[in-house]
């Protein structure tokens, strides 16, 4: 093992050399003879072999007959040998005076031991190194449990988990590696100190019951315990003790092997809160969810009329405002069908249309006429929606309503004022249709019927002065002229009447018109009838305008044909025709310089057989200017006039760009 | 070219403007061979014989009608109808003389083939040369395929 350099040699003496120890000598040499454990022998300087005992023998296995004589190289290896240790080891005892050292020998059989080997100098008398006295012992057992020692313990270093051993008295044995990695501490500031101060377990009450009772039952215990490192640092361990025992069965020892599952916790607590946060969100979403449908719900049983059936129509729930608007209370609707408050008022189509859609899985909406338990009716509007389970069928409906019952009375009084309304209409516009045709039929009957006898009386009259003329004197003649004039001035004032009421049954002819044209046109069929040659005629370029061509021909005959009428009896007549546009509307006038009229009649001037002047003074039925305010009323225009008795007169009509002939009757 | 009986063929139902019309005519030498009959129901029977008449039976065709619409009976559309619509008198000029201005009267006629449209005048005179110049373009100035 280590060399006793710092040792002062001791100088034994020879056997045999002194007489006072050679009686002691010779026992001991006895002594040593015998021995049989140890191999005591006494080489040379040189090493070889002089005396051999009993227990050499027995360890090298050869005999001391073989022996003596051999040096002491053949007791090594090979490998030694060529290394010249056993010349090294005589030297370091020579050198010291004793060297012990270990190390393979070999036997005579050629097996090896490990051998513990003292070598010890001999010296004579006068100093001089005489040879070794060499004690070898077989400790290959030893050599192997330490060897096997050391094995375990370089396992136990590299080992990940901290283990290490405490005795009875709680004193740390052993700490590896890992016990001062996990733990923080070295061996050497833990070895020999409390285990329980040290790494301070903690752990409840139940468990550690459990350690104890198991570590006295079974010598065994494992589980999950939290230590303390340097620092305080807590560090959650899986241990795992085994209770040494001598063979007393007293308790020798400790051994814990404690894993680091702090990573593992970790992970553990992660997961945990994880879990945790996913329960609190998904609680706090549910608690949320439940409450947004307990709202629903209550806004749903505020607002409406609810109910809920099973698939076959059986009513499982009625909230309030079902039981209020039909009458019934909770008990009587639970386990009946709608049947309870059929009205009977729709179609068996219409129904089946309602549960065809529904078990189709679709939902239903409109209007139903249900009967409350008095009897009387009530309209809802409803939506039922099927509720589906997994496989898409439904297995409940739930309706839901809003009362229209006082829309549905509005809507069926509506339609009834609108019902009669249009009967009303068609009443009126038949009896409209009606005077219509009595009017024409009575205009028909004025034209034809009361013309004849006009004809009659101008053609008798006529044929009264051809006949008889030479029988009356000048008044006779003047009478018959009187008689035949009244009946023409009859006929024109049956003509205008007629063409006045047949313009409010006719239906304009819409067009573009040129109202120079239609005023050149009106010019010279004014001449068949009229003498204006002497007139001064002015007429400005006209827009044109749009409306029914006849019915503006007849205004623009009025209008100038009055012009003509009522300046006839100027010395130097002039008649003025002028257009003038504004942004949004033609204005048409017609000027005269003849006797005018007086404003204060104005209102008068547009009326039917309304005339300002007498027969006398100008012919006239009184029609003309009311149909010309007809006419351009009709076309959404206007009409108006300016005057002072003589100093003419101006008539203006306008007429609206955009104009399009209305159809209304006036 | 046929021979005529027959010139003209007044259909009036009012006897004053009947005389009126065949004074006119006469002042002018056309009512020579003029028929007045007093409504459409006659004019017809006159046109085209009425039931129990022999087949065969002649009957004389004018050279050109005088007709009044608003007439007892069967009206002067009705008759102008018949007319235009039977082949052996489809080609005799019709006149419509009446004291309507009713403008459905003269479409009506004007669609059914009226060879005239004349209102009557109230004015005699206006009449009187109404009634000769028609009696005067029908029966001499007009030249028709018979």
């Amino acid at each position: 093992m280590s060399d006793n350099s710092n040792i002062q040699p001791p100088r034994h003496l020879l056997p045999g050399d002194d007489s006072e120890y050679l009686y002691a000598g010779d026992i001991f040499s006895i002594l040593v003879e015998n021995v049989k454990d140890y191999a005591i022998f006494i080489v040379d300087v040189d090493g070889n072999i002089n005396t051999w005992n009993k227990g050499a023998e027995n360890i090298k296995g050869y005999s001391a007959d073989e022996i003596k004589g051999k040096n002491i190289a053949i007791f090594y290896t090979q490998k030694d040998v060529e290394s010249g240790v056993p010349q090294h080891n005589l030297q370091q005892a020579a050198l010291h005076g004793r060297y012990e050292n270990e190390g393979w020998r070999v036997r005579k059989d050629g097996s090896q031991f490990w051998a513990n080997v003292v070598f010890t100098s001999l010296y004579d008398a006068g100093g001089l190194l005489k040879g070794y006295a060499k004690i070898t012992r077989d400790i290959t057992d030893k050599k192997l449990a330490q060897d096997a020692y050391k094995h375990q313990a370089s396992l136990l270093e590299i080992s990940a988990d901290a283990i290490f051993s405490f005795n009875a008295a709680n004193r740390l044995q052993s700490w590896n590696k890992a016990a001062e990695n996990i733990y923080g501490y070295t061996a050497a500031e833990v070895i020999h100190r409390d285990v329980v101060e040290t790494i301070k377990p903690v752990m409840d009450d139940d468990t550690r019951m459990q350690l104890r009772q198991q570590v006295n039952d079974k010598g065994f215990w494992s589980g999950e315990v939290i230590h303390t490192a340097r620092y305080g640092v807590q560090v959650p361990v899986y241990i795992s003790v085994a209770v040494q025992r001598n063979s007393n069965g007293e308790i020798e020892e400790y051994v814990c092997i404690c894993r680091d599952i702090s990573a593992k916790k970790a992970e553990e607590e992660k997961l945990r809160k994880m879990q945790e946060e996913l329960e609190k969100l998904t609680q706090s979403k549910l608690t949320a969810s439940l409450k947004d449908l307990a709202d629903y719900k209550y806004a749903l049983d505020k607002s409406s009329i609810v109910a809920i059936t099973n698939q076959k129509g059986i009513i499982q729930y009625v909230n309030e405002n079902f039981c209020h608007i039909s009458g019934y209370s909770r008990q009587e609707l639970i386990g009946k069908d709608h049947r309870i408050v059929n009205s009977g008022y729709h179609s068996k189509e219409f129904i089946r249309n309602l549960w065809v859609t529904i078990a189709g899985g679709n939902v239903w909406k409109g209007e139903l006429k249900n009967k409350a338990k008095s009897g009387n009716y009530y309209w809802v509007d409803t939506t039922i929606v099927p509720f589906l389970n997994d496989e898409g069928k439904p297995y409940q409906y739930i309706a839901i309503r809003a009362d229209i019952t006082s829309r549905k009375a509005a809507e069926e009084e509506l339609q009834l004022l609108n019902d009669q309304l249009e009967q009303r209409i068609i009443q009126r516009t038949q009896q409209l249709e009606q005077s219509n045709k009595e009017l024409e039929a009575f205009s028909y009957s004025v034209s034809h019927d009361l013309r004849s006898p006009l004809r009659s009386v101008s053609g008798f009259a006529k044929i009264l002065e051809e006949d008889y003329g030479h029988l009356l004197d000048d008044e006779g003649h003047r009478l018959l002229r009187k008689i035949v004039s009244n009946a023409l001035n009859m006929g024109r004032l049956i003509d205008d009447l007629l063409t006045f009421t047949r313009l409010g049954r006719l239906e304009a002819v819409q067009g573009e018109i040129d109202m120079n044209a239609l005023v050149n046109t009106c010019i010279k069929e004014l001449a068949q009838t009229d003498d204006f040659k002497h007139y001064t005629i002015n007429i400005d370029p006209l827009p044109a305008c749009h409306g029914d061509v006849n019915m503006f021909k007849q205004v623009w005959l009025n209008l100038i044909g009055n012009a003509i009428k009522y300046s006839s009896k100027q010395a130097a007549p002039v008649i003025a025709i002028k257009a003038a546009e504004t942004a949004d509307a033609v204005v048409y006038s017609v000027q005269d310089n003849g006797v005018g009229f007086d404003m204060e009649y104005y209102g008068k001037l547009f009326g039917v057989f309304q005339r300002l002047h007498s027969a006398d003074e100008f012919a006239g039925t009184g029609v003309g200017l009311a149909l010309v305010k007809l006419i351009i009323t009709r076309h959404g225009g206007s009409v108006w006039a300016q005057s002072q008795p003589g100093a003419g007169a101006t008539f203006y009509f306008s007429i609206l760009k955009t104009n399009r002939y209305e159809k209304s009757r006036t | 070219m046929k021979n005529h009986a027959l010139d003209i063929l007044l259909v009036e139902d009012n006897p004053d403007d009947a005389e009126l019309t065949i004074r006119s005519l006469r002042k002018v030498n056309m009512a020579n061979k003029l028929v007045h009959v007093k409504d459409g129901a006659e004019a017809l029977e006159l046109l085209f014989g009425k039931e129990g008449d022999a087949p065969g039976t002649e009957r004389q065709l004018p050279k050109v009608i005088l007709l009044d619409i608003k007439m007892p009976k069967v009206d002067g559309i009705e008759v102008l109808r018949r007319i235009k619509s039977a082949e052996e008198t489809r080609s005799i000029p019709v006149v419509i003389m009446t004291s309507s201005k009713e403008q459905q009267d003269m479409i009506n006629s004007y669609n059914l083939g009226v060879n005239s449209y004349v209102v009557k005048p109230v004015e005699f005179n206006n009449f009187a040369k109404a009634v000769s110049d028609l009696g005067m373009y029908w029966l001499l100035v007009n030249e028709t395929p018979y």
